[in-house]
């Protein structure tokens, strides 16, 4: 088992920078994400793990041992290419067994080792198919058992699952999981879609457009308690208002503009807040009720008018506008049958939430 | 009208074709099967078909196999060498050149686009006794006094590879440029080196494009008489010239075209053989599958 400590990593392509001292740390046996909008350098960061590209600067240490100078092709690290990269002149025995031919390995270990990995994914009676019949999730389960037949010591995923249909998608999310789990190996997980990093990984990572990690942390964190405007509105969806702080002894509270002061709870780093300063604030959708009458209980409350509402089966999502125009979005899970009001487009509505449920985000 | 149109959309590929269809038809296929008959046929009889296969009996001489094995020889080497110098060249184009890969395409083209006439005559200036080459040798002391390097096996060799090379290069190049280069990220990734890379992989995956080079290079090679005869002095009889020889000098048109279609068969017979071996390479490396 190996961890991964990438130190300083810098990326030039041309002039521009694309990663620039980049710090990351990933334990050993975890299922890693690298979530990042399109063209953040996430894939050049892979990359350069992987030893497909070199590093302007920066040291990679793959347990205690430094591998930044070690060519691609020696450092027992592989991956899953985002388009499979299967061969397409060899049959799914043949492209499985390549790590292991090319190491010198011959006869039964061979086979035993082959057979066995295509016995993880599934795939033991598609041995001897060519890759070009395969489809498309048949040819990602192959590219899978090919990257961990000589056993590397981390396992990298390009986009694994970009190419695949939605159900397959989340069929595949699930193996990826379970495989994961039983051979304990290190993944590095690299996707933009939040969803699949969410689902997925122990520990996850968010790069933003600079090509800096701005946090890092379990999905329960990551979602919770984002420490950045970036990483609230980049993983899952949000409502943020603009306000001014105001510390009293008891409590914190949040002044915006023309819709009043409110009452909001403690972050878990709070060594940076100052009373009087400009931050933003942070509600989820799902942790705003609506109704049309107004509720008791709750910290804070507004009051607005429904402009928009869209039904997604499980939830509705309506967009409701404040007195100063803003617009907050809110999820309501679609509990029952007959629902005993129905909020329609038009209606006045309260909007509750509790203090503990806003999260505040520097400026 | 409407039917109509859709009728036309659907087969436009077909009709697009149908040109170059019928060009290859009138100037390929026809003349084949007429220098085939003609071959076979029993020359003088006007009235009905008479079959021989004399002409082709006539070629089984001494003399006849001395030519067909210099052209032979002449199409291997020349196919061979343009092969060793072809692919390192359309695989630098294909995979490394990247933003000047339409550049150097064109300027390796570009001798094609003048007459061999012209680029065989180049050659002679360079070759030539105080030729250029012979000229800076004479010069810098490295040989006593000029010498040609004219007329020799060297010297025809050397024209053959210059004019035949672009029929070698394009089509490795061709395979190899729709190649995926993320198979080659891929092969390292899994721990190849370079060389196993190549052979694993690239070569492989470029056989098509291999064969295709060896017949492009190999057919008109087989009938060519006019470089060796320009560059290397008129010491070798080939097969070309006696084509040339049979029709324009003897008109004797059926043993003319005897030897026609044995200088398509035995390149294509090489190929074939080429194709076995690759089989049977393939066949005893996968071995342990």
């Amino acid at each position: 088992m190996n961890s991964i400590r990438l130190e300083g990593i810098t990326k030039y392509r041309g002039d521009v920078p694309i990663l620039q001292n980049l710090n990351l740390e990933i334990k050993a046996g975890e299922f890693f994400a690298l979530l990042g909008p399109s063209g953040c350098g996430k894939t050049t960061l892979l990359r350069i793990l992987a030893g497909l590209e070199k590093a302007d600067a920066g040291t990679i240490y793959l347990g205690d041992e430094d591998i930044t100078n070690i060519p691609v092709h020696r450092r027992k690290i592989h991956t899953v290419f985002q388009q499979y990269a299967l061969f397409p002149h060899m049959t799914v025995f043949e492209n499985v067994a390549y790590s292991l031919r090319m190491s010198g390995k011959r006869g039964s270990e061979v086979s035993d080792r082959v057979y066995y990995a295509l016995r993880t994914v599934r795939l033991e009676s598609f041995a001897l198919k060519h890759v070009t019949q395969l489809s498309g999730g048949q040819q990602q389960r192959v590219a899978l058992a090919r990257a961990l037949v000589s056993e590397p010591k981390l396992l990298l995923l390009d986009e694994p699952l970009a190419a695949l249909d939605m159900n397959l998608r989340e069929q595949m999310l699930v193996e990826l999981m379970d495989l994961q789990k039983k051979l304990e190996t290190t993944f590095v997980y690299v996707t933009h879609d939040q969803f699949e990093a969410l689902t997925v990984s122990d520990t996850m990572a968010i790069m933003n457009t600079q090509g800096e990690i701005e946090q890092q942390g379990s999905p329960e964190e990551i979602y919770e308690f984002p420490t950045s405007r970036f990483v609230a509105n980049f993983v899952g969806r949000t409502n943020i208002f603009n306000g001014t702080l105001i510390i009293t002894r008891e409590t914190h509270e949040v002044e915006v503009e023309e819709l009043g002061v409110f009452a909001v709870g403690q972050t878990p780093e709070t060594s940076w807040l100052v009373s009087g300063m400009q931050l933003y604030l942070s509600i989820r959708p799902e942790k705003i009720d609506i109704s049309l009458d107004k509720k008791e209980g709750f910290s804070n409350v507004l009051v607005g008018t429904v402009v928009s509402e869209i039904y997604y089966g499980r939830s509705t999502q309506y967009k409701v506008r404040l007195a100063n125009g803003q617009d907050v979005m809110v999820f309501e899970q679609n509990e029952e049958h007959f629902p005993t009001e129905s909020v329609a487009e038009g209606d006045t509505v309260y909007l509750h939430f509790q203090k503990e449920n806003t999260v505040l985000l520097r400026y | 009208m409407r039917k109509l149109r859709e009728m036309l959309h659907k087969e436009l590929p077909l009709l697009m074709s149908l040109p170059a269809f019928l060009w290859e038809f009138y100037f390929l296929i026809i003349p084949i099967v007429v220098i085939a008959a003609y071959s076979l046929l029993v020359p003088g009889v006007k009235d009905g078909i008479a079959l021989t296969t004399e002409h082709y009996l006539n070629l089984f001489s001494t003399s006849y196999a001395v030519i067909i094995f210099n052209s032979s020889l002449l199409a291997l080497v020349t196919a061979v060498l343009t092969l060793i110098i072809a692919y390192p060249v359309a695989y630098y184009l294909a995979v490394r050149a990247k933003r000047f890969k339409n550049t150097l395409l064109v300027f390796l083209i570009l001798p094609s686009w003048t007459s061999f006439i012209v680029q065989v005559y180049s050659w002679f200036y360079l070759l030539q006794k105080k030729g250029l080459i012979s000229t800076v040798l004479y010069r810098i002391g490295l040989s006593g006094e000029y010498v040609s390097l004219l007329n020799g096996l060297g010297a025809s060799t050397l024209g053959m590879v210059y004019c035949y090379l672009p029929f070698m290069v394009l089509p490795i190049f061709t395979v190899l440029d729709r190649m995926d280069n993320r198979l080659l990220e891929a092969s390292a990734d899994l721990g190849a080196s370079w060389w196993q890379t190549m052979k694993h992989i690239v070569v492989p995956l470029s056989l098509s494009g291999v064969k295709i080079g060896l017949l492009l290079v190999m057919i008109p090679a087989f009938g060519e008489f006019a470089i060796p005869d320009l560059m290397g002095g008129v010491k070798r009889t080939y097969v070309g010239s006696v084509v040339m020889e049979k029709f324009m000098m003897y008109r004797s048109w059926h043993s003319g075209a005897a030897m026609v279609m044995v200088s398509i068969f035995i390149p294509l017979l090489i190929i074939a053989l080429f194709s076995i071996a690759r089989w049977w390479w393939e066949l005893s490396s996968r071995g342990d599958a």
